[in-house]
């Protein structure tokens, strides 16, 4: 049976394929057309899917669309009705998911809506191995619910309770993001990292505005909130008790900004923690499944671990939205077979398009750039990176099929040493052009892990902070508070990966990398080779890996930065920045 | 934000939305909200329920201020289109971005300073103005210094250059306004070919929902004459607006103004375009027609190919230029020049943006150039009048390649014709910058009396091979289209042999893998005398078949060898029984390049963000490149598309809304479909000519493998041709369900879709022999 998975239309629109219940194919639509969180029906992510099955449109037996337009509708008007404004039909057309689906897919056969929260609950309940858990979703908005506690048992999974917009922990999170100067629905996380830097005083105030209330229930103060029709997510009420103005894009980062950030990633934490014990009391598992776009909150996601009731926590490593297409397919497998579609737990997340070695050489003979190809010669290859490594130089890597999700994990990574004691600046000023207050993350072998990092399970998708307990000293990867947010490297996922970090714990006695994602700021991670040699040039990397050839940026022409750079502008002048979603305010449609 | 009675309105939300599901109408709506008590009238605002008319879109709006300054600037200056102020030791200097060695679409200066005595004349306009392919080296605004500085003497007159490719309406009037901080003593405005459908606010294919509905309601209430009349109007009146703009910024500070009505490349030029669903089956009648026509033009039956043009204009109305353009040959061939310029005018006046599939070039239509000449009558503009000027210059009233390189790009004597009135109008002093009074030379004066600007001649091959670029890529022919890009190339190597390696370089630019521009071809070329910029074509990802055939005829022709050195590079890079190609699912293969390239100018999403390849006329090509050594595989999946309306009324067979509290409810459509009858017919495919194979064909992917004998293949470049039926004979219908849909906000075709192409694989034939000397 062939089951294509769909999320789309809102953003991160991503496509994934499950053929007799293997999850063969799964990527996101801004790989393709380049466009960060490309929200659009995912064309190109779903021809790629069908090219990977060796399939056909003729050959899907069912389309399984991760949201219900029905009740997203309802929600949609919900939040629209006014005393003297119609609600604008054209742009809320919920008929679009289907109609884009034949359209623009150009499929005919029959389609299976499933909501956006049992989505995310079946994009971690089904894909955990667990035979039984709780399960917890957490995100902004999909239809009606923004939290919901479910029961997995088996091949059933059930949903419990839930909460319901307009209260919402994550919209309580963009909006103090928006406030804090940052994009909304993309620069959660770098709230995340700034968190450490302050000191949660302002976590009093911040109650007001997420009010926790019996069973799996909260609130939001709904007075500082503006996110239903204005222009920002916030109300003039929230700058009053808070005591500042919002915060400009791009201004100083005060000790305020940093103290909010901080307060506001501690009252997450504590109502998660608190609702997540509450699951667990009402489901009676020690085993907990997270999915939706809090659940990207690897701090949180930490606390919950270690302190939480739970003997065993999974994550879906594309647990926002971009992973909602695994749910559905899997709930579309359950709903036509009668069982799950795997008791296995998903372990790598390889699963986006590859360029072949001899793609590579061919690529690398026409730009003539002096590439040394070290096929058959793997020993070699990694030496010669781990040693580069060791020097402090910083490295492209790009291996295999890439990665589906928003980690990079061995496949897409830039990679550099963490004992080098500038590496964290250089990384963030120069090559990723990006906020300095945020860290990176390390790729450990799994079998060292816990000599370095508070951590007694494995954590392959990096999905999750522990404390670093090493005695190395490691400033590239460790962030303020002592925390670091690690990826486990075992053999079965990453073999070249894994080589290549052994190769630099034999040569440092530090058996972890820094692994960063393939990409410079604003970009999508890169999906070709192609696009890995333009994003060395931008990035300025020292080396590049394509799969087994090793390109060195002093022998590149002088002349490629000025050529990429033009590229990037084209001819109608300087690039305009693209992206797909709206930065100040959740768009609800 | 308020805490709504969550729990009544959700009811009523819950049931509203069940119901437009079923019958997704704004009247519903509307009736429910109001019946609920949960929406009081509002008069006539709008947006407003009942105003029937969309809230205003923002996109088409001329500035209301300023655009404000950023903090970092300093007090009193704004920026100049691209070009920053700067003060350095009290002086302000505006300054551009870096310039890059490609060129982008803004005049190369990098600083224009503050003005000092000599005459300060800023020209403002589009690529025209520009001098596009000949830029930086001789541009309109460097000529009209020339002009200017050769008959009042050298350092006299400084022409500042804010042109920029792509300008649109209120862009240019930011641009005249910000320029007055130069304190220019005349402006000269060189626009009206970039005045497309985009300015309209009413077209299809914009993907604004407000804009698709105006155009539905034109429909509706007049038909196709309607909708058109309300795109042109709609234009003029933002054009007018704008040069309203224009003169305000000027008459503040007294500042002439010489507005240049733009002319177009009558003789040369060919548009085609998918003709409108027709009434019946008049769409497949009429291509029909356009066939014949066109068969007669080649064997020179040019009377008879006037009967069949009468007849394709009576079928659409004049609503495609196609029926023009075989006017204007026929016309032409018959040696009956104004007949032929009156139908070469007409197809250019059949732009009706609205009505356009594909961007249509050239745009300066008559409505245009008779809104600038409007324009210098109301504001007291001193207009030059191009369409005037060329034909008195040249005697001709067809202006062609003489003055053009595609299709309003300015030759080096196009430029020099285009701006010596310019010079002549400023001198006599009603472009105010000359010595008022003084009787100023005429423009055939100045042509006489000024030499030609210097041009190298590796800077004029390097433009007319892109001029053959460029037409390749934007030429949609229904004759011409080797001829003239032959010529062009053919040009390119007489203005300077050294060429023929660029073109070479070329062909290795289009076989890299890569990004081009990091090729070993394009460090080449860069570090060459005839280095390639962005406007050249240096970046496309095509094959560009056309183009390829023309640089292999034009260096042949001179004694260069061609064909065999690129067969050979195109046979290394793609050969398809040496390594598999799937042919149709990007534009890189396809042979028709403006199918790939005008997407980017209209509703991107309608006609490319699509999984499966659309064919919009009733043949669709692609470069097939083999060794012809192997017996090949061809694997075709493909349907025939049904009019897009089904899909618009789920009511009928959703049961996504009817099952709205169960999860995994299930729309299967391909059940009960309440359609019109469904499509079906037999696609044919040829390679070269050669039939190579039939496929029953339907609305749902039907998949074919063909074996095509290696003696049909030619090594290196085949043509691949899928041939599609005739369309549906229920043109009402169609036309009907494509006005529905806009209405609605939704993207529609107005145009038949022959077809659709899920995959078109070519590989080598199983078991067939590797070609000698390959590896298998």
């Amino acid at each position: 049976m062939n089951i294509i998975g769909l999320s789309a239309l809102y953003h991160d629109a991503s496509c994934c394929l499950l053929k007799d219940g293997e999850l063969v194919a799964a990527a996101s639509e801004e790989r393709f057309s380049r466009l960060k969180f490309d929200p659009r029906m995912p064309v190109q992510a779903f021809r790629y899917c069908l090219e990977a099955g060796g399939l056909l449109p003729t050959d899907i037996d069912v389309v399984a669309y991760y949201e219900s337009p029905s009740k997203k509708l309802s929600r949609q008007l919900w939040a629209q009705v006014s005393d003297h404004k119609l609600p604008d039909l054209a742009r809320l057309d919920p008929l679009r998911p289907e109609r884009e689906i034949r359209e623009r897919l150009g499929y005919l056969g029959p389609i299976d809506f499933f909501d956006h929260h049992l989505s995310h609950a079946a994009s971690a309940y089904y894909f955990s191995g667990f035979p039984e858990a709780a399960v917890l979703t957490v995100d902004g908005v999909g239809e009606w619910a923004t939290t919901s506690y479910g029961r997995g048992s088996g091949d059933d999974l059930e949903q419990l309770e839930e909460v319901e917009f307009p209260h919402s922990i994550g919209l309580f999170y963009s909006t103090i993001t928006s406030y804090l100067g940052f994009r909304v629905n993309s620069d959660e996380y770098k709230v995340m990292g700034l968190a450490p830097y302050g000191k949660p005083t302002l976590v009093e105030p911040l109650r007001q505005l997420l009010i926790s209330q019996p069973q799996g229930q909260f609130r939001l103060g709904l007075e500082f909130f503006d996110f239903l029709g204005g222009p920002r997510m916030y109300s003039q009420r929230l700058c009053e008790l808070l005591g500042q103005p919002a915060r400009a894009r791009g201004a100083e980062l005060t000790t305020f900004h940093k103290d909010l950030a901080r307060s506001l990633q501690t009252v997450l934490e504590d109502v998660l923690l608190e609702k997540a014990r509450y699951l667990a009391d009402r489901v009676g598992s020690r085993s907990l499944c997270m999915g939706g776009g809090v659940a990207l909150n690897c701090v949180a996601n930490g606390r919950i671990a270690r302190e939480g009731p739970f003997a065993r926590v999974f994550v879906q490593p594309a647990a926002g939205d971009t992973g909602g297409c695994l749910g559905a397919a899997a709930l579309a497998h359950r709903k036509h077979r009668g069982v799950r579609h795997t008791q296995k737990r998903l372990t790598h997340v390889c699963l986006g398009p590859e360029t072949s070695t001899e793609q590579v050489a061919r690529l690398l003979a026409d730009t003539g750039a002096p590439a040394r190809d070290l096929r058959g010669r793997d020993e070699e290859l990694f030496d010669e990176v781990a040693g580069r490594l060791e020097r402090g130089q910083v490295i492209g890597w790009f291996q295999g099929r890439m990665e589906f999700g928003p980690r990079a994990l061995g496949c897409r990574s830039i990679l550099a040493s963490p004992l080098v004691p500038d590496i964290r600046e250089r990384l963030n000023l120069l090559i990723k052009k990006r906020e300095d207050f945020r860290p990176f993350a390390p790729s450990v072998l799994a079998e060292h892990a816990a000599e370095h990092f508070a951590l007694d399970h494995a954590s392959p998708f990096m999905l999750e902070t522990c404390q670093v307990i090493s005695k190395l000293a490691l400033p590239g990867i460790t962030h303020v508070d002592g925390s670091a947010r690690p990826q486990t490297v075992d053999e079965h996922a990453h073999p070249r990966y894994r080589a290549l970090i052994r190769r630099f714990h034999q040569r440092t006695g530090c058996p972890l990398i820094i692994n960063t994602s393939f990409n410079v700021a604003d970009e999508p991670i890169v999906c070709t080779a192609e696009e890995a040699l333009l994003c060395m040039v931008k990035a300025s990397l020292d080396a590049l890996v394509l799969d087994s050839f090793l390109l060195v940026r002093e022998d590149l022409p002088e002349s490629w930065p000025h050529l990429v750079a033009t590229l990037q502008g084209g001819y109608h002048g300087p690039a305009s920045k693209k992206s797909a979603i709206e930065e100040n305010l959740y768009t609800f449609v | 934000m308020d805490d709504r009675d969550p729990d009544s309105l959700k009811t009523l939300c819950d049931e509203l939305a069940r119901k437009l599901m079923r019958n997704p109408s704004r009247q519903l709506l509307e009736m429910t909200l109001r019946h609920s008590g949960r929406l009081r009238p509002a008069a006539g605002a709008p947006g407003s329920p009942g105003s029937g008319e969309p809230s205003p879109q923002p996109s088409s709006q001329p500035p209301s201020q300023p655009s404000s300054q950023p903090p970092s600037q300093p007090p009193g200056r704004r920026p100049i289109s691209i070009w920053q102020p700067r003060e350095v030791n009290g002086e302000w200097t505006f300054v551009r971005p870096a310039v890059s060695q490609l060129g982008d679409g803004y005049c190369q200066r990098r600083e224009i300073a503050e003005r000092k005595t000599a005459r300060r004349i800023c020209l403002v306009g589009e690529s025209v103005a520009l001098g596009f392919l000949y830029a930086p080296h001789l541009t309109p605004a460097l000529v009209l210094e020339q002009q200017l500085n050769a008959l009042a003497g050298a350092g006299s007159h400084e022409v500042v250059d804010l042109s920029k490719s792509s300008e649109s309406l209120f862009p240019l009037t930011e641009t005249v306004e910000s320029a007055l901080q130069l304190e220019p003593d005349a402006f000269v405005i060189f626009v009206g070919n970039n005045w497309n459908f985009q300015e309209s606010d009413t077209s299809p294919y914009i993907p604004v929902p407000a804009f698709r509905a105006r155009f539905a309601r034109a429909l509706r209430q007049g038909g196709v004459a309607a909708a058109r009349a309300l795109g042109r109007r709609l234009l003029q009146d933002k054009a007018a607006h704008a040069m309203q703009l224009v003169a305000k910024a000027a008459a503040a500070r007294s500042i002439p103004v010489v507005v240049m009505v733009p002319e177009v490349n009558l003789a040369d030029w060919e548009t085609r375009q998918p003709v409108l669903w027709r009434s019946g089956d008049g769409a497949a009648r009429w291509h029909a027609l356009y066939e014949r026509a066109v068969s007669c033009l080649a064997r020179a039956e040019y009377e008879a190919a006037l009967e069949l043009a009468s007849q394709m204009l009576a079928l659409d109305e004049g609503t495609g230029p196609s029926g023009f353009r075989i006017q204007a040959t026929a016309y032409r061939a018959l040696g009956r020049a104004e007949d032929a310029a009156r139908a070469a005018r007409a197809e250019v006046d059949s732009d009706v943006m609205a009505t356009m599939c594909y961007l249509h070039c050239p745009q300066a239509t008559t409505a245009v150039q008779e809104s600038l000449r409007q324009a210098g009558r109301e504001h007291g503009f001193t207009v030059v009048d191009l369409p005037s000027v060329f034909a008195a210059h040249s005697g001709d009233s067809l202006p062609g390649r003489r003055y053009f390189v595609d299709y309003c790009h300015l030759t080096t004597e196009g430029m020099t014709v285009a701006m010596a009135p310019v010079a002549a109008a400023l001198l006599r002093g009603d472009g105010g910058a000359g010595v008022a009074g003084v009787a100023g030379p005429t423009w055939e004066t100045i042509l006489a009396s000024t030499p030609p600007p210097p041009l190298a001649p590796e800077v004029d091959a390097v433009a007319k091979l892109g001029a053959a670029i460029h037409s390749a890529h934007r030429l949609q022919a229904l004759t011409i289209k080797g001829e003239l890009l032959e010529h062009w190339c053919a040009q390119a190597l007489a203005a300077s042999p050294g060429i023929a390696e660029a073109m070479f370089e070329l062909v290795e630019l289009r076989c890299s893998p890569g990004p081009a521009l990091l090729s070993r071809a394009a460090q080449r070329n860069l570090a060459s005398r005839y280095p390639l910029m962005l406007q050249h074509g240096l970046q496309w990802q095509n094959l560009d078949a056309e183009l390829l055939e023309a640089l292999c005829r034009a260096l042949e022709q001179r004694g260069i060898p061609a064909r065999a050195r690129i067969s050979r590079r195109l046979i290394e890079s793609f050969a398809v029984d040496l390594v598999p190609s799937e042919l149709a699912a990007s534009g890189f293969f396809r042979w028709e390049l403006y199918e790939a390239l005008f997407a980017d100018a209209l509703n991107i999403d309608q006609s490319r963000h699509r999984a499966a390849y659309r064919a919009v006329q009733p043949a669709s090509s692609f470069c097939l490149v083999a060794t012809g050594e192997s017996d090949l595989e061809l694997t075709l999946c493909a349907r025939l598309p049904q009019i897009d309306r089904a899909i618009d009324h789920p009511n009928e067979h959703s049961n996504e809304h009817s099952n709205d509290h169960s999860n995994g409810h299930s729309n299967d459509h391909s059940n009960d479909q309440a359609a019109p009858a469904a499509p079906a017919g037999v696609v044919k495919l040829e390679v070269g000519g050669v039939p190579i194979g039939e496929l029953s064909c339907g609305a749902s992917w039907g998949t074919a493998r063909w074996r095509v004998p290696a003696t049909a293949l030619r090594p290196g470049l085949n043509k691949l041709t899928v041939r599609w039926p005739p369309p549906t004979a229920a043109g009402e219908q169609a036309l009907v369900a494509a006005a529905e849909r806009l209405e609605r906000g939704l993207a529609a075709d107005l145009h038949p879709v022959f077809g659709e192409i899920f995959s078109l694989v070519a590989g080598r034939w199983p078991g067939a022999a590797a070609p000698v000397g390959r590896p298998p």
